[in-house]
């Protein structure tokens, strides 16, 4: 390669000298601290001995994270953990210096003891950015009013908490991911706090009490990861939400089911989601889906969506005619996943299939990979993928994956026998 | 694979113990030093560019382990792809001994490319976890410059890190 000499200053990057020893230690602070920070709080803290230049090293790691492992002695006394506990987090805080961006407090044997409220004082004086707090047991912990004046934070994950932010609490202003899960908090804090956090992306809320309908009011969010017992979920401004991970833990009785209710939860359900990429429609969410009158497809079908999870009773006329709706909403589908609900066994198998070929056309046109699992073998199980692998011309892979070993022998030779529209496709069995 | 019949344009690396490496340009922008350069200075992709604090041990190291890590992006997000992901990276520092681990941070460092730098970090801290403080100290090459009692007082000080670990293992 020939060197072009002009006239102008020589090439120069930043050069740095040398020590011939203590290399690592000539490296910049903020590489010192992401070693530190990678290691757990007591090695880190050890290093205080290592020389003189080292003895406070340690306190300037933005980061700290106080788990199982930061005590190393067991004992059966519960008050004596706790002290212990106590001490070392007061002792750590208070030599800390400098900016403080991310505090775990995730420990099997501290409740939510007060102590935790002055540790939350001394964060929101420093900027905190992403704040975890687990409490394994006991109670739920009411974070103190200060919490709710990090104005930093983009990350907040509470587990075992009651949320009850002051009346004066406008939102956080900076927060983009939000974990809840074992939370107490009622409907109206809870909407208020969605809409008040304009950069949310990611929402995830489990098992909660308080909110028992989820108006989501989001234009950012992203992800959406609920499960938990609730009686509607809407969304509202939510056009960039592209991965919805949704299950209702508690089983919808069908005589609840209001008989005038015809409009439609899933109609309402995908109103405002044109962008959703990855759905998956867990527990018995399909029955909620299913409840009121279900079109045979979306008025807007889901062009995005391409991985679709669906818990499913194949047994079931309503919750078969929902998940059709979805199959047929959703022409670009690559990847799907049935798995049946491990429910009180039919004893009646139904005689009429499901999933006759004749209303279907061009379905199917990009699946690739699909897998059934904890299936039985019975009657309506065994339709789906019949139809599955007759209607599914690109498709690669069909993994099937039984809920037991009983009647293994006949699946297996049902299965082989159906036709494959794919000359690709590989049915793969899995052991139960 | 077959390659495209577009001449991919190549950056010229010179390291400290004088070998040259031609690099593709893609690579050589995975180095934010470099690409920071080179979007100051456009005119300068032609010429052979010194790194005077990176030896051409190093430096094909990490000209590897930005090519794979390139052509993983390529490919689909999946968690097939993350697994062999990890798996490379495993591979990547398992093999060399602290001292090498050491000049690839300060290589990192200097090129500033940040991906690697955190990876290495972990596996430096992975290193280092659980060790006694002679280890680390003769990792990091540092000389205690503690006095006994100063020592033993800020072991008593901080008596909660210091339970548990054996004190001079290896």
């Amino acid at each position: 390669m020939s060197i072009v000499t002009k006239q102008r200053e020589p090439l120069r990057l930043p050069i740095k000298t040398e020590a011939e020893l203590d290399k690592i230690s000539n490296l910049p602070g903020h590489v010192i601290d992401q070693i530190l920070s990678h290691l757990p709080i007591r090695d880190a803290v050890r290093t205080s001995v290592l020389s003189r230049k080292w003895r406070y090293k340690w306190a300037t790691i933005p980061y700290l994270v106080f788990d199982n492992q930061c005590l190393n002695v067991s004992s059966q006394d519960q008050t004596f953990i706790k002290n212990k506990l106590v001490n070392i987090i007061d002792h750590v805080l208070l030599l800390h210096s400098g900016p403080l961006h991310k505090f775990k407090l995730s420990h099997r044997d501290l409740l939510g003891v007060t102590d935790i409220d002055r540790w939350i004082l001394c964060l929101s004086r420093s900027s905190i950015k992403e704040f975890i707090l687990e409490i394994w047991k006991g109670q739920r912990y009411k974070p103190p009013s200060c919490l709710f004046n990090c104005q930093n934070l983009i990350h907040l994950e509470l587990f075992n908490c009651l949320l009850k932010p002051p009346l004066t609490f406008k939102g956080f202003k900076n927060l983009r991911s939000l974990d809840l899960q074992h939370i107490t908090i009622i409907q109206n804090v809870f909407e208020h706090l969605i809409s008040s956090c304009p950069l949310l992306e990611r929402l995830t809320l489990m098992n909660f009490t308080g909110v028992t309908h989820l108006n989501i009011d989001a234009p950012n969010l992203q992800f959406f990861d609920i499960g938990g017992i609730f009686d509607d979920v809407s969304f509202q401004n939510t056009v960039h939400l592209s991965l919805v991970s949704i299950g209702l833990y508690v089983n919808i009785d069908d005589e609840d089911n209001d008989a005038e209710e015809n409009s439609s939860k899933l109609l309402r359900f995908f109103a405002n989601l044109p962008h959703i990429r990855r759905l998956e429609v867990q527990s018995y969410f399909l029955k909620y889906l299913a409840i009121g009158n279900v079109p045979s497809r979306l008025p807007n079908p889901c062009v995005d969506l391409n991985y679709l999870s669906i818990r499913i009773d194949f047994d079931d006329l309503e919750e078969n005619i929902a998940a059709q709706c979805l199959l047929r909403s959703s022409p670009n589908l690559q990847e799907l996943e049935m798995l049946a609900r491990p429910e009180e066994q039919n004893t009646v198998e139904r005689s009429s299939n499901f999933w006759e070929d004749d209303h279907w056309s061009s379905l199917f046109a990009h699946l690739r990979l699909v897998k059934v699992s904890g299936i039985s073998g019975v009657k309506s199980e065994m339709d789906f993928i019949k139809f599955l692998l007759s209607n599914s011309p690109v498709l690669e892979r069909l993994t099937v994956k039984p809920a037991s070993q009983d009647g293994e022998w006949e699946l297996m030779k049902e299965l082989l026998r159906f036709r494959r529209a794919s000359i690709y496709a590989e049915v793969i069995y899995l052991d139960p | 694979m077959s390659m495209a019949a577009v001449e991919t344009k190549k950056i010229t690396l010179r390291t400290a113990d004088n070998h040259e490496f031609e690099v593709e340009e893609a690579i050589a922008m995975e180095f934010s030093t470099i690409k920071t350069f080179f979007d100051e200075n456009p005119d300068a992709s032609e010429d052979t560019i010194p790194l005077p604090n990176v030896t051409s041990k190093c430096l094909s190291a990490i000209i590897e382990y930005c090519k794979s890590h390139l052509a993983f992006r390529a490919r689909e997000t999946s968690s097939s792809i993350d697994e062999q992901v990890r798996t490379y990276d495993e591979e990547f520092v398992k093999a060399r001994d602290n001292e090498s681990l050491k000049e690839l941070i300060l290589a990192a460092n200097y090129l500033n490319i940040k991906a690697l730098l955190d990876m290495l970090n972990q596996a430096v801290a992975d290193r280092i976890k659980n060790k006694s403080v002679e280890y680390v100290r003769r990792f990091f090459g540092l000389e205690n410059d503690y006095t006994p009692e100063e020592e033993a007082a800020i072991r008593a000080e901080n008596e909660w890190a210091f339970e548990g670990v054996d004190p001079d293992d290896d």
